[in-house]
């Protein structure tokens, strides 16, 4: 009997420093406010923020786990195909930072290059299947969408584009929009925009009036992040009340999660 | 005396010495696992649900399998339990060792590596709620979480031991399954490692002998377990008949 439950991801993607991290570390934190649900954050962008805003330490990424394994083939070890499953799986496992409800595994960014295409399908596998144990997964991605596809999983349930009010900001997300959904680099059911750092909802509009990206919501400048961040105090123990809060609140129920 | 048959004996003398520390508790598995629901594949017991861990990585752990054809070396459907059980440890992060000795029949040099695979395998297609498991059969590690609602609700090494020898006596060419749970302490599991290195040089030398073409004795470094182990020399023959016979 399949019993499998389906579980429902979201890509964050965007500009640098748009507020990605901020918007998925939000989610991470209503939804596991909520109890019941377990959490999977996946830290897609090598400067690996994300655990910073989560609070958890992060002590070894999935691309530490790919590189000691090569240096062990190198050496001499030999794995049969199981082997490597078995022992990616575990430590894959034991990379993770665990929080409360949530789970946090962190790509990194490969220090050694080669054709170990067959290890990084392994990798891919073991967070596909991994996946499956949790209730959500939220992947904090790069600007570009391609690495979500060859690091982590091939396709979403919702790509969420975060831009700020600039016109570059919207011009990455447009193209972003354009290689996934259009060229099908990740496929996705459904692609929205979330506009942060916004001044006045005229902006909005004006906004409106030069993308077809559907909004989700957007987010005013928030007094209450810029103090977090500015303090280094992790953004999973931003207040509910916080304007952000509540807008990334509207988007997780706007995409049915 | 079999691929196994020194470290059924190591076991044996092992669980003597620990009769006789008094660490020894026996179940006779009743079948009191029967029912345990399934956990439908999603078996993540995140930190702060975990009702008892076992093997963490930071911790001792050890965890293998042997088999034997002679009937009167494994005591069918015996729990063996040094240290404590599972619901007198809530809340704790236990050393872990684990033995699972197979009573079989059939085994020859030409099933035996397919056999072993199969076997290793049972534990992995365990589906019970509320217990994640985790391990890497080539280092012999195993790392488990209970979550506390199963704890709550009478999960027990009765239900995790009487569960896997109901699944292993599901292959046809087994006829009994003992197991034996090590939690009591660290130097207890490090004693029980010390049985297992053996063990692992005889899978070692089982697995280099499917996954590599090379017969070069010389140069192997399984030559010591080879030349001592005659069901690992009737393997190792079997296979290089194979590969001759394909060229």
């Amino acid at each position: 009997m399949n019993t499998t439950r389906k579980f429902k991801t979201i890509a964050i993607c965007g500009k640098g420093g748009v507020g990605k991290t901020s918007i998925t570390a939000l989610m991470v934190k209503i939804l596991a406010k909520r109890g019941g649900l377990k959490i999977l954050a996946v830290d897609a962008d090598p400067s690996v923020g994300l655990a910073t805003a989560l609070g958890v330490e992060v002590e070894r990424t999935l691309d530490d786990i790919r590189n000691e394994l090569i240096a062990k083939i190198k050496k001499g070890e030999k794995y049969d195909k199981s082997n490597i499953v078995n022992m990616l799986d575990y430590e894959v496992f034991d990379a993770l930072a665990e929080g409360s409800h949530f789970a946090l595994l962190a790509i990194g960014r490969p220090e050694d290059e080669g054709c170990y295409c067959q290890i990084n399908s392994f990798l891919k596998d073991i967070i596909g299947s991994l996946s499956q144990s949790f209730d959500v997964v939220l992947i904090d991605g790069e600007a570009g969408v391609e690495q979500i596809n060859r690091r982590v999983m091939k396709s979403v349930d919702n790509l969420v584009l975060v831009s700020d009010t600039s016109a570059k900001g919207i011009n990455v997300v447009s193209t972003i929009k354009h290689v996934a959904y259009d060229n099908k680099a990740v496929a996705c059911q459904r692609v929205g925009l979330v506009l942060n750092r916004v001044r006045s909802e005229e902006e909005v509009n004006k906004i409106l009036g030069r993308t077809s990206i559907e909004l989700l919501g957007w987010i005013p400048e928030d007094d209450y992040i810029r103090e977090y961040d500015f303090d280094g105090i992790p953004l999973i123990d931003l207040p509910d009340t916080s304007p952000s809060n509540r807008v990334v609140e509207h988007i997780l129920e706007s995409l049915a999660i | 005396m079999g691929l196994f048959g020194k470290a059924v004996k190591d076991i044996r003398e092992y669980m003597e010495r620990k009769s006789d520390e008094g660490k020894v508790c026996e179940i006779q598995n009743t079948g009191t696992n029967v029912g345990w629901p399934p956990g439908g594949g999603r078996n993540v017991v995140l930190s702060e649900d975990v009702g008892v861990e076992l093997g963490n990585p930071q911790e001792e752990s050890v965890s293998f399998v042997i088999w034997t054809e002679s009937k009167n070396e494994v005591r069918d459907g015996i729990i063996s339990l040094i240290g404590p059980d599972l619901q007198a440890s809530k809340g704790k992060s236990l050393p872990f060792g684990k033995v699972v000795i197979i009573e079989g029949r059939g085994f020859n040099e030409e099933n035996t590596c397919t056999r072993h695979r199969e076997i290793e395998g049972v534990r992995y297609e365990l589906d019970l709620k509320g217990y994640m498991l985790r391990a890497v059969s080539q280092y012999q590690r195993e790392w488990s979480r209970v979550s506390k609602e199963a704890l709550d609700t009478g999960f027990s090494f009765n239900v995790l031991g009487g569960t896997l020898i109901d699944r292993f006596k599901e292959k046809e060419y087994i006829d009994g399954a003992e197991i034996i749970f090590v939690t009591s302490s660290r130097d207890d599991v490090k004693e029980l490692k010390e049985i297992s290195k053996r063990v692992a040089r005889l899978v070692g030398a089982m697995n280099k002998m499917i996954e590599e073409m090379s017969f070069d004795c010389e140069a192997c470094e399984y030559v010591d377990v080879c030349s001592e182990v005659l069901d690992l020399r009737k393997i190792r023959n079997a296979v290089q008949k194979m590969h001759k016979g394909e060229k």
